[in-house]
């Protein structure tokens, strides 16, 4: 066994909550270890342009000032390219082993591991040219690429405009934004949604930026609208555009629009699979799948040491995990006892602009709900788990027979089997089967139990893996 | 409440040997009522390789059990509604010096004077029927018979024989007790309300010893867990299921420590399994990274070229354990009506057609095929009064 | 965004063209390849799909290294990329 290297503080994910973390608890004199499984920091957010990457080239050069001191900071380990297979206590602290074949010792976690975009599969969903939203986007920060040239970007959430508006103004027609949820007038005067919007006016401003670029450039805006199938010989070539019923239980009138990519993502679901291991509490999130971190005011979950941060603890978008990354750094830091300096905006006044923008995440949450007759678009043969092929057809036999939760779909069907472990699958597996069981989704269950948190060699297993 | 009657016999339990009772007592004219707190296989079944072997046992009575056994798997893959991935693929108990050659030959001797098929090989023998294992190895026994099934497509199988005659299954609903009825039988109180019937069957698994608590008896079932490892998925790699010569040791050590032993096997989607762990730690279920490490320094001694394949992903499951390793099968002693059919600790799936078959024997009245004397639930019942079955 | 400099590579012996930055997937993208393996089961075409490292579609073999994922790995001067699964890590 390779002796492991030591830290204060651990942070897992290089986003914006992972990096503030990291600075605030390097801040207060920490020496901190950050795991990202990219090769510059960032994340998704502010990910930067790969370019930079190569000889004598900076981590953090295309970053947001605030953040480029990560870089140089001799307090501050960047494990990057590199990912957490899995993390225990021991005695002492945490252990976290890489995959790169790494062990890190903590005396406090900060997880910052963010979320994956919830995709539904509809017929054709995995024809080459058919992704999600975040990789034409990440396609386009990290590598300046355009995913495809016509594009149709759908779903659900406000995050589909700024991968819409980013497409245009890169040069690629996108032939119309559909967002899948009707905005009724009714649903403005739910408890706390008219609140919540109005609580951050530069995210309204910020949205209006993007609906006029598209506007400008005449790109159809549908809203109750979905992508109910898209075809093709070898890649996608048409699409499908359905007006949704409500309850998005079958379609009035559709039309199939000629396309050579369509993004499709429905919002995000949090990456829960080390909370999990590390034994944190968590709370189901109302009418989605996935389940949330539970925190308390200064982020620490239920797991003594172990913190949280960003959309791990629900979405409530990039400004709201800054701040609560910077809350979580300086409690990590307050768990190893490093209680010096207080550089930054007093804590008061953070949690004040955090609530704001959690209560503007909460009203969105609100506007967009996934409607439970979704699966009317589905055909029997329409592969739901991409790695495993399995058919919606045998995932409704497997209920048939008796399955009552998706660890029982997942042994008659395998779907959730395969290389991604069902985090591409198993949201939408657990919306079907709660349908079909008539059961509710916590009954159902996830498949975000994974001691083995990302595949990992078993030569690294067998080197890493000590005695608890 | 006492006249209530819901079928002639509720099987407690919708795992493998659940299923398989379901199906021989329905075939032999039996009303079944199949019982599980969640859904088919949602327990132990679910969580171990699909084993049906025949090498790990020591030669004496759950041997001719897996012998048994054994020839009825194959009636059911050929009967059963759905594939469920039977597959002979053999089993190599190999050994890395002289002295455990010794020991699996002497073991190998004595299995196959009850009727095993067994045939030694060297060095050169084994590395043409396994090429990519550890060239240093000394030879191993290969057993044609040990096979390899997906327990839960199994399950499904046999629920859905099963239910076509005429059994019926009640899944998401939890026993919590009961008590014998005045003349014959059981009555039970569910989460759906109170069942009665003539018979109930405790297919429970490591649960066994709680649902025989409930029903006023004790059996002396415990929950061992064990963990698996999943590999990313290869090109046809190995070939048989290899074992490690001191498996069978790992199966009857009764440390509470962790017991052991590589088991590496392909499966037919192309991903390796690589067990076997045995650990008493009542039902925990923490994730025990220490163990998964044993696995793969294991693993790597028999297949040095794993160390570069992934894993990806674990799973583990409390398998039944009685105190001499041996299963638990026939009448309580104490609760007229009740049966036991549990105890079969990591070999529940290759011994489950026979333990039905004796189940639905002995609760129908006829001739078992297998004595039934050395797996009697009496034979842990203090001596006075104690009952025989059979 | 300024260009970086060319690299070379190959994908199924066809020589390529690529830049610094690229992913291998994007590399690909940019040749107009939008599919490079085929699954295992039912033979169909993936490429890209999460491009975020966390849905395995983008799978390639890169010289011995298999099983990649093409979104997450910077493309290198040289390259070899073939469709994931032409070989296992145990040979052929």
């Amino acid at each position: 066994m390779t002796p492991p290297l030591s830290v204060d503080v651990a942070v897992i994910g290089g986003g914006p909550a992972g990096m503030a973390a990291a600075s605030a608890a390097t801040g207060l004199g920490c020496r901190v270890g950050l795991v990202d499984s990219y090769p510059l920091l960032g994340g998704q957010v502010h990910r930067q342009a790969w370019r930079r990457l190569g000889a004598g080239q900076d981590p953090v050069a295309g970053l947001p000032r605030r953040f480029r001191g990560l870089g140089a900071d001799p307090g501050v380990r960047l494990h990057l390219g590199s990912s957490v297979w899995h993390a225990r206590q021991v005695t002492g602290g945490f252990e976290l082993l890489l995959t790169t074949g790494e062990s890190v010792h903590a005396g406090a976690v900060v997880l910052a591991t963010g979320a994956v975009e919830l995709v539904l599969p509809f017929p054709g969903w995995d024809l080459p040219g058919a992704m999600t939203p975040g990789a034409a986007q990440a396609l386009l920060k990290g590598q300046g690429r355009l995913a495809g040239r016509r594009v149709v970007v759908a779903g659900s959430g406000p995050f589909l405009l700024p991968v819409a508006a980013g497409l245009v103004r890169a040069g690629a027609t996108v032939v119309a934004v559909a967002e899948a949820s009707r905005l009724r007038p009714g649903v403005l005067g739910r408890p706390g949604v008219w609140r919540g919007l109005s609580s951050s006016p530069a995210k309204l401003a910020e949205g209006a930026g993007y609906l006029s670029a598209l506007l400008r450039r005449r790109v159809p805006l549908l809203a109750g609208w979905a992508v109910t199938a898209c075809r093709g010989r070898s890649q996608v070539e048409e699409v499908r555009l359905s007006r949704l019923a409500p309850d998005w239980a079958g379609w009035d009138r559709e039309r199939w629009v000629r396309a050579d990519t369509c993004c499709v993502g429905y919002g995000f679901v949090p990456s829960m699979e080390l909370a999990r291991a590390l034994g944190c509490g968590e709370r189901p999130r109302r009418g989605l799948p996935g389940s949330a971190v539970v925190v308390g005011p200064d982020q620490s979950t239920s797991t003594g040491g172990v913190f949280a941060a960003g959309e791990v603890c629900g979405i409530s978008g990039a400004a709201a995990a800054e701040l609560e990354g910077l809350l979580a750094g300086r409690a990590a830091a307050c768990w190893v006892g490093k209680r010096g300096g207080r550089p930054g905006p007093p804590t008061a006044s953070v949690r004040r602009r955090l609530a704001r923008q959690r209560s503007f995440a909460v009203a969105l949450e609100q506007l967009g709900r996934i409607g439970a007759g979704w699966t009317a678009w589905l055909e029997d043969e329409t592969p739901v788990c991409r790695c495993e092929e399995t058919t919606w057809a045998k995932v409704r036999q497997a209920v048939g027979a008796g399955a009552r939760d998706l660890r029982g779909v997942r042994g008659l069907t395998r779907a959730g089997m395969g290389y991604c472990q069902g985090r591409v699958c198993g949201p939408a597996l657990a919306l079907a089967v709660a349908g079909l069981a008539g059961r509710g989704l916590a009954e159902v269950g996830d498949l975000a139990t994974r001691s083995i948190a990302w595949p990992v060699p078993l030569g690294t297993i067998a080197h890493s893996a000590g005695p608890g | 409440m006492t006249g209530r009657h819901t079928a002639d016999v509720i099987v407690i339990g919708a795992g493998l040997v659940g299923a398989c009772c379901a199906l021989a007592l329905s075939e032999a004219g039996m009303e079944v009522c199949v019982v599980d707190r969640r859904g088919p296989a949602g327990g132990t079944s679910a969580a171990g390789e699909g084993n049906v072997l025949v090498s790990d046992k020591l030669a004496g009575p759950e041997l001719a059990l897996a012998l048994r056994s054994r020839r009825l798997w194959d009636e059911l893959g050929s009967r059963l509604p759905l594939d469920f991935e039977l597959e002979a693929k053999g089993g190599l108990v190999v050994g890395r010096d002289e002295e455990e050659m010794a020991a699996i030959g002497d073991l190998a001797d004595r299995q196959a004077a009850m009727g095993v098929e067994v045939e030694r090989l060297g060095p050169g023998d084994l590395a043409r029927a396994e090429p990519l294992l550890a060239p240093d190895l000394a030879g191993a026994a290969y057993y044609p018979q040990d096979a390899c099934l997906q327990p839960m497509l199994a399950t499904a199988g046999l629920l859905a024989a099963a239910d076509r005659a005429g059994a019926r299954l009640m899944l998401g609903i939890e026993a919590a007790g009961g008590t014998a009825r005045s003349g014959a039988g059981m009555t039970i109180s569910t989460s759906a309300g109170v069942l009665g019937a003539g018979a109930v069957v405790n297919a429970a698994g490591p649960w066994s010893g709680e649902v025989a608590r409930g029903l006023g008896s004790t059996i002396p079932v415990k929950p061992r867990r064990g963990s698996i490892l999943v590999t990313e998925p290869l090109p046809l790699a190995v070939r048989h299921k290899v074992y490690e010569g001191d498996y069978v040791a790992a199966v009857v050590d009764d440390a509470s420590s962790l017991a052991c032993s590589a088991v590496v096997e392909a499966t037919r989607s192309g991903t390796l399994l690589i067990g076997s762990s045995r650990q008493f730690v009542g039902f925990d279920a923490t994730p025990d990274v220490g163990v998964l490490g044993e696995l793969a320094r294991r693993a790597l001694r028999l297949f040095p070229f794993l160390s570069r394949v992934r894993a990806l992903r674990t799973y583990s499951g409390f398998r039944p354990a009685s105190p001499d390793h041996l299963p638990i099968i026939g009448a309580d002693p104490a609760v007229p009506g009740l049966w036991h059919a549990t105890g079969h600790e990591g070999a529940g799936v290759g011994l489950a057609p026979a333990t039905a078959e004796l189940i639905a024997a002995l609760v129908t009245g006829t001739t078992p095929p297998v004595d039934p004397g050395p797996f009697s639930p009496s034979r842990f019942a203090p001596a006075p009064g104690a009952r025989c079955n059979g | 965004m300024a260009e970086g400099q060319a690299l070379r590579f190959t994908f199924s012996d066809r020589v390529l063209v690529g830049r610094a930055g690229d992913t291998v997937a994007s590399a690909l993208i940019a040749n107009g390849i939008r599919s490079w393996r085929r699954t295992r089961r039912g033979g169909r075409p993936r490429g890209i799909y999460c491009g975020i490292g966390t849905c395995f579609d983008c799978l390639v073999d890169i010289g011995e290294e298999v099983a990649v994922r093409a979104c997450l790995r910077p493309l290198q001067e040289g390259d070899r990329v073939a469709p994931s699964g032409s070989v296992g890590p145990a040979g052929p």
